[in-house]
């Protein structure tokens, strides 16, 4: 009996120190993990009502496919496609898995492109948690920072800053796009907010300019749509919102440099200085 | 009833004894360990993905459970229960029921343990204090009954384990998928025969519904659940169950007479 346990064991470690010893001859060859999305029907058949869990563990794989190209070789790309394909059904299986959601606006962005992906699963986390400001807030920041469309970034910014919740930190943010967009007067308001939480009288005072502009280049926005509306045409230079009647006076930039029409974008803009001009 | 009281403490007795308990406390334990080390990969959420890994052990034991205390050591101990029955004039229905009750208790065990572990975890490790974990447990607990309860009946229809085990994981698999079958096939029946249609209905409305006892992520994520479909879950399980049971010692006096 003995000596059979005794055989039993060195087979074993034989067989351990075989493998062992196959592992070193043949190093790992690191390849493509095997990336289905498989369709929310079948997941919610296959795991037998434990949504959550299964939702977990997809979570686990894209994370980790995500994690995986800090180390890996250059030639192991990110696979946006299955990625949101599977953000998709996670968040089918469990509506409310609120970090899943953070993740598809936030960690999951690899490619500029993505930020299309990963708008739908963002606006279905929306409608599961309609007081979170976060997710309209990573739709605008992405669409801002990765594809400079100002428009949307600026829709879903206001968005956020509409909820409850929504802290002041992104004002500035949620400015800069709505005044790219030529959208003064909801920047008037971002520009209130700040003006009023602002820390000190310095910065208070530049604040109060900067509303003070923006006023101007409202009104200056809307005499100029005016305008457009009644000779099909954009006026070509702001002074001739004067001379038509729509605006009583020229307004004075607090800041000296003063408005101009932008041609290209079709809005009213700061006067840049340039070389030799103004 | 006496009679039942007393085969069902036996039981009980006999389950805790038996080695198979120690062994499923220590899956239990190793499932304790996979929940904690699957939190390690949540991304700053552990206390939710200890609860779902956690609500899945539970279920995994309390299949265990049904399966090996409450089928095969039925089956296993086929001898005594004829002692039983000839010796102590116990009327087999009443072996069969002392047996049922018996084995829940071992189910209400390893469901409480299980509950009342993931809930020590979710608080020590994830930060949430989480009550609606026993919620868990009550929902386990019947639907594992029930499922017993139909283990039960084909035993006194006289099906064998292996044949008996199949088809209660095949219930239980078809059971949890009632809602997906219905919405997969309703196209079929719409747009086809409709006897297709109503063969499904047919089949959907018979079979053990176990989509009734899952409130899993209204449990994670701590919502309330209505006490309407509380009660209505509560008193489907009652009703099934007593269907069940009825029925099984009707078949096994029958044998006796």
């Amino acid at each position: 009996m003995k000596k059979q346990i005794i055989l039993a064991l060195i087979c074993f470690l034989a067989a351990v120190a075989v493998n062992f010893i196959e592992k070193k001859a043949y190093p790992l060859i690191l390849r493509e993990e095997v990336r289905i999305v498989p369709h929310r029907t079948v997941s919610e058949l296959i795991c037998l009502d434990h949504r959550g869990f299964l939702a977990d563990m997809y979570f686990i794989q894209v994370s980790l496919h995500s994690g995986s190209l800090m180390w890996k070789p250059l030639k192991f790309q990110f696979d946006s496609p299955w990625a949101y394909g599977m953000m998709d059904v996670i968040t089918d299986l469990d509506p409310k898995f609120y970090t899943a959601y953070l993740f598809t606006g936030m960690g999951l962005i690899h490619n500029f492109d993505d930020v299309k992906l990963a708008k739908p699963i963002l606006e279905k986390g929306m409608e599961a948690f309609p007081d979170s400001w976060e997710l309209p807030f990573w739709i605008g920041y992405d669409y801002y920072i990765y594809l400079e469309d100002n428009k949307t970034a600026s829709d879903y910014l206001w968005r956020a800053a509409q909820k409850p919740e929504a802290p002041k930190h992104f004002m500035a943010l949620m400015l800069s796009a709505l005044k790219k967009n030529g959208e003064y007067e909801k920047a008037m308001w971002a520009m209130k907010i700040m003006y009023d939480n602002a820390p000190d009288e310095k910065t208070k005072t530049v604040y109060g300019k900067k509303m003070i502009q923006l006023r101007d280049m409202a009104v200056l926005q809307k005499a100029a749509e005016t305008f457009n509306q009644r000779n099909d045409r954009y006026p070509g230079r702001l002074e001739e919102l004067v001379s038509a009647g729509l605006i009583k006076e020229f307004p004075v930039d607090p800041y000296g440099q003063g408005y101009e029409w932008n041609p290209d974008k079709k809005l009213v803009v700061v006067k840049r200085e340039k070389s030799g001009e103004n | 009833m006496r009679y039942v009281l007393t085969i069902s403490l036996v039981a009980l007795k006999e389950s805790l004894r038996n080695r198979l308990f120690i062994g499923l406390l220590i899956f239990l334990g190793l499932f304790f360990l996979f929940s904690v080390y699957i939190s390690t990969l949540s991304l700053g959420t552990p206390a939710r993905f200890i609860e779902n890994t956690g609500m899945l052990g539970i279920s995994l034991v309390c299949l265990a459970v049904a399966i090996l205390f409450g089928l095969f050591s039925i089956y296993q101990e086929k001898e005594r229960n004829e002692l039983y029955v000839l010796l102590n004039r116990v009327s087999r229905s009443s072996y069969l029921l002392g047996r049922f009750l018996g084995t829940t208790y071992i189910l209400v065990l390893f469901a409480f343990f299980a509950g009342a572990g993931i809930f020590f975890l979710t608080w020590w490790l994830g930060g949430e204090y989480a009550p609606g974990l026993f919620w868990a447990v009550y929902w386990a607990v019947l639907e594992f009954t029930m499922l017993m309860g139909l283990g039960l009946l084909f035993y006194s229809m006289g099906v064998g384990f292996t044949l008996n085990s199949l088809m209660v994981l095949g219930v239980y698999i078809v059971g949890h998928s009632m809602n997906e079958a219905i919405q997969s096939f309703i196209g079929l029946g719409q747009l086809g025969n409709p006897i297709h249609m109503a063969l499904v209905k047919f089949i959907a409305v018979v079979f053990p519904n176990f989509d009734m006892f899952d409130f899993r992520l209204a449990i994670v994520h701590d919502e309330a659940i209505p006490l309407g479909r509380f009660a209505l879950s509560t008193i489907y399980w009652l009703l099934y169950l007593v269907a069940l049971l009825v029925a099984g010692s009707v078949i096994m006096n029958r044998k006796d007479t």
